[in-house]
């Protein structure tokens, strides 16, 4: 039967010793906390980074299949569908951009006019209309303001 | 004076000249913007409310609102004065800059 004054003691001592133990055992929680929050946060950025590429591939290719061609009656439903197509995905290119910026706090001093401009090639000239002629010239254009778009995104996927 | 281009117009605009469908630019410009902005003064402008639209093509924009300067030789400072657009979707400011911008290009252009 141990002496309960040395039983006390021991109590005391295994206590003290947690104790000592306690901040440690904080930091290590709240660093752990942090540094995964930073990871999480950084990997749904690549995410939706890689997933607004991916829109601004099919964005691209859709553009190459309607600008490469002339306006023809007899593919009148299909350019109505590529027009609605076109038009819809720079809509939800901005949107998710404007997203992308906010959240992640990505410097966009240039791509709002880079958007703009993007609008401008994809959906002006005769777009829409009866009289449009082929523009490999546009497209041209397109792709290389799409890259330009890409490349400020993928930088801050790093 | 407002136009709500969605309700008044069409929710689709569409094309730029009036083979290309019914809800295109130019006819906008002509039924819709040209006799409002006869009436449109600085302390009472023509407000042009874009959003409902289910999006706007450039070549839409361009005809309703660059054919202002371009056509019928609407003065663009005093365009700046009785024009307001009105949008409520942060995703149609982008439209909003194509309007002015298609407003300056055909008043560089003349």
């Amino acid at each position: 039967m141990p002496d309960p004054e040395s039983l006390w003691c021991g109590i005391v001592d295994i206590f003290i010793f947690i104790r000592s133990l306690v901040p440690a055992l904080l930091s290590i929680c709240l660093g752990g906390f942090i540094l995964n929050k930073f990871f999480i946060r950084r990997a749904n950025m690549a995410n939706c980074i890689d997933s607004l590429c991916k829109k601004i591939e099919v964005l691209s290719d859709e553009c190459a299949s309607y600008w490469s061609q002339d306006y023809s009656a007899s593919k009148n439903g299909e350019l109505k569908v590529q027009e609605a197509k076109i038009k819809g995905a720079l809509l939800q290119l901005n949107v998710d951009y404007r997203f992308i910026a906010e959240e992640y706090k990505i410097p966009c001093d240039t791509i709002p006019a880079q958007m703009i401009e993007l609008v401008d090639l994809c959906t002006g000239g005769q777009f829409e209309s009866k009289k449009r002629k082929a523009d490999i010239g546009r497209y041209l254009k397109i792709v290389n303001c799409l890259g330009g778009i890409t490349v400020h995104l993928r930088s801050h996927k790093i | 004076m407002k136009i709500d281009i969605a309700k008044d117009f069409s929710d689709t605009p569409w094309g730029r000249y009036p083979d290309d469908g019914d809800f295109c630019g130019e006819i906008f410009r002509k039924k819709f913007l040209l006799p409002n902005l006869k009436n449109a003064s600085v302390s009472d402008p023509l407000i042009i409310k874009i959003d409902g639209a289910e999006g706007f093509g450039s070549s839409f924009l361009e005809e309703a609102f660059g054919g202002l300067v371009r056509l019928d030789k609407i003065d663009p400072a005093k365009l700046k004065s009785i024009i307001k657009i009105e949008n409520e979707k942060s995703s149609f400011q982008m439209y909003v800059k194509l309007i002015w911008k298609y407003i300056e290009e055909a008043a560089s252009q003349e």
